[in-house]
């Protein structure tokens, strides 16, 4: 009699052996993914107002350095090929960013109490003639306007050409105006007024000087960086820091098992995308991630450590609720700092101090 | 009653609790796996797929309205990210013996055989005769036309009728493997 051939595959799938759930890649992944959605929707929001031309204007972009821009009144068009994101940037990225610059670049100053930078945008990667800037205040969630800073020797004056399919730019409504080699376009209500005195009266060196301090120290291994501002003002000036939020702590212990530094993408670098009915496909884009090292291998075991105590609403496993987000401090010594920060905003942080060789666990001072 | 989790799991993930969409995931990863080894014939491109849609899960299930939409919703992601993982690796299906049963020896011929399909005749197969979706549904959950289903199908069987002679390819009536996460 013959074999059924959907029974004999059904047992053959039966009995695939299943590797056990990879709960620490998959947190990965998701930050990861999170952190795609993040820039794709900072990107939509900036192409909302400032239009993508098509493909024709794009290859003239790639032979232009990667951008081009188009100002008319308060209408304006972009091309762009290839761009990289960072995340809350570092005094390095910020650095590096307007060192590379093909111009010299005025960062906005005047910016509210509170807000740090958020984002960090630019194209190309290697020599940034288009710097997007944005900021947030991590307490309030209050978001400034984007503001966009370009090499002036790329702006054309005058209507942007149309779209491939014949229709018109849509209207804009953005403020610009010139600083030294610079050109300001703001996308948002309100600030414009109130930026342009301040940041025609300072040097690129007085503006970089003025915004390090807008920038987070630490490195914010979370989604919801709800305590970001907190362990920024905790953390030491030495050594390195990173705040993990509660989905970061879930992984930690499994990372911890197998011996690995906690990882994180430091810069989002998106390259050749194509452009489809005059909009970008970034499902079709070239990603690069530039990754770092967020807690080293020792840390990760420290804060696992720590979480094994009970401190923050439960043993370290995944699924369970935690109670807090950790900040981890590591320098070259003999012992880890770990703040544990608890979620509820009325209760203090606890300090607590692991060997750095025994993992033992004391509550600090 | 659900495919991949109990309803009642799939309605606690679709509520936001984090907890439950944890346990979703744990409940959902056994089968997601096998059914990505299946269509790729790679344990490590399935292990790269079944992550993905993991990650989906996490992302996006609070955004479904019906519990009883998430069996084809899953469908249409593993299937999704196994082609993308199939076509990022550059790999034509062909899948390794050694990964194929837990034992080594179990219907290698069928495993061997699928290998020998294109990549399109070996979703449809997979779908049709291990998981025992219509062809209405194997459409939704690759994107195309019942009409592709039918004749991949029909190419499908006619190559498996050569490679796999003594076999009978009927399906058999009343016969459901798919459990929860099996």
């Amino acid at each position: 009699m013959p074999s059924n051939f959907a029974e004999v595959g059904k047992t053959l799938q039966t009995t695939i052996p299943v590797p056990e759930l990879p709960g620490t890649s998959i947190r990965s992944r998701l930050r990861d993914a999170n952190a795609r959605a993040r820039s794709r929707a900072l990107i939509a929001c900036t192409l909302a107002a400032i239009t993508v031309l098509g493909s024709g204007t794009v290859i003239a972009a790639i032979k232009l350095g990667g951008v081009r821009i188009w100002l008319a009144g308060d209408k304006a068009a972009i091309a762009m090929h290839s761009f990289a994101f960072i995340q809350n940037p570092n005094a390095d990225d910020l650095r590096r960013v307007t060192t590379d610059a093909t111009f010299p670049v005025v960062l906005p100053v005047g910016i509210p109490k509170g807000m740090h930078m958020n984002s960090l945008f630019f194209s190309p990667a290697d020599h940034p003639n288009f710097i997007e800037v944005t900021y947030r205040n991590a307490k309030t969630d209050a978001r400034s306007a984007q503001f966009i800073l370009v090499d002036s020797s790329l702006v054309n004056h005058g209507r942007a050409p149309a779209l491939p399919n014949g229709e018109q730019l849509p209207v804009a409504q953005v403020t610009h105006w010139n600083v030294g080699q610079e050109t300001v376009v703001v996308m948002g209500p309100g600030q414009a007024a109130q930026m342009k005195a301040p940041m025609s009266g300072v040097t690129p060196a007085e503006s970089l000087a003025q915004t390090l301090p807008m920038l987070y120290r630490i490195t914010l291994v979370a989604d919801q960086d709800r305590l970001a501002d907190e362990a920024d003002a905790i953390a030491p000036s030495q050594g390195r820091s990173a705040l993990l939020d509660r989905d970061s702590l879930r992984g930690i212990v499994s990372v911890a098992q197998s011996h690995k530094a906690l990882m994180v993408v430091r810069e989002t670098m998106f390259d050749t995308y194509p452009i489809v009915a005059g909009k970008p496909d970034f499902a079709h884009a070239k990603r690069h991630l530039t990754l770092e090292t967020a807690v080293s291998a020792g840390g990760v075991r420290a804060i696992a450590a720590v979480l094994a105590s009970d401190v923050c609403g439960s043993g370290g496993r995944m699924g369970s609720g935690f109670t807090c987000e950790m900040l981890i401090n590591e320098r070259s010594g003999r012992a880890y700092w770990i703040w544990v920060l608890p979620l509820n905003a009325s209760a203090p942080p606890t300090k607590y101090v692991v060997d750095s060789t025994t993992f033992h666990v004391v509550q600090g001072r | 009653m659900g495919r991949w989790a109990p309803p009642e799991a799939v309605a606690s993930a679709l509520t936001g609790n984090e907890t439950a969409v944890d346990e979703l995931i744990a409940a959902i990863w056994p089968a997601c796996f096998r059914l990505a080894t299946m269509v790729t014939g790679d344990r490590g491109l399935a292990e790269d797929a079944a992550q993905e849609t993991c990650v989906t899960v996490y992302r996006k299930v609070r955004g479904l309205r019906r519990v009883e939409a998430f069996d084809a919703w899953l469908y249409r992601i593993i299937m999704r990210e196994s082609a993308l993982v199939r076509r990022r690796s550059g790999q034509v299906a062909e899948p390794r013996d050694q990964i194929a049963t837990g034992d080594g020896t179990i219907a290698l011929d069928v495993w061997r055989a699928l290998g020998e399909l294109s990549a399109q005749l070996r979703e449809v197969t997979v779908l049709f005769y291990f998981h025992d979706l219509t062809g209405e549904e194997i459409a939704a959950a690759l994107r195309v036309s019942h009409g592709a289903v039918r004749m991949r199908l029909s190419r499908a069987r006619e190559r498996l009728r050569v490679l796999l002679g003594d076999y009978d390819f009927e399906q058999p009536t009343g016969y459901k493997v798919m459990n929860y996460a099996v």
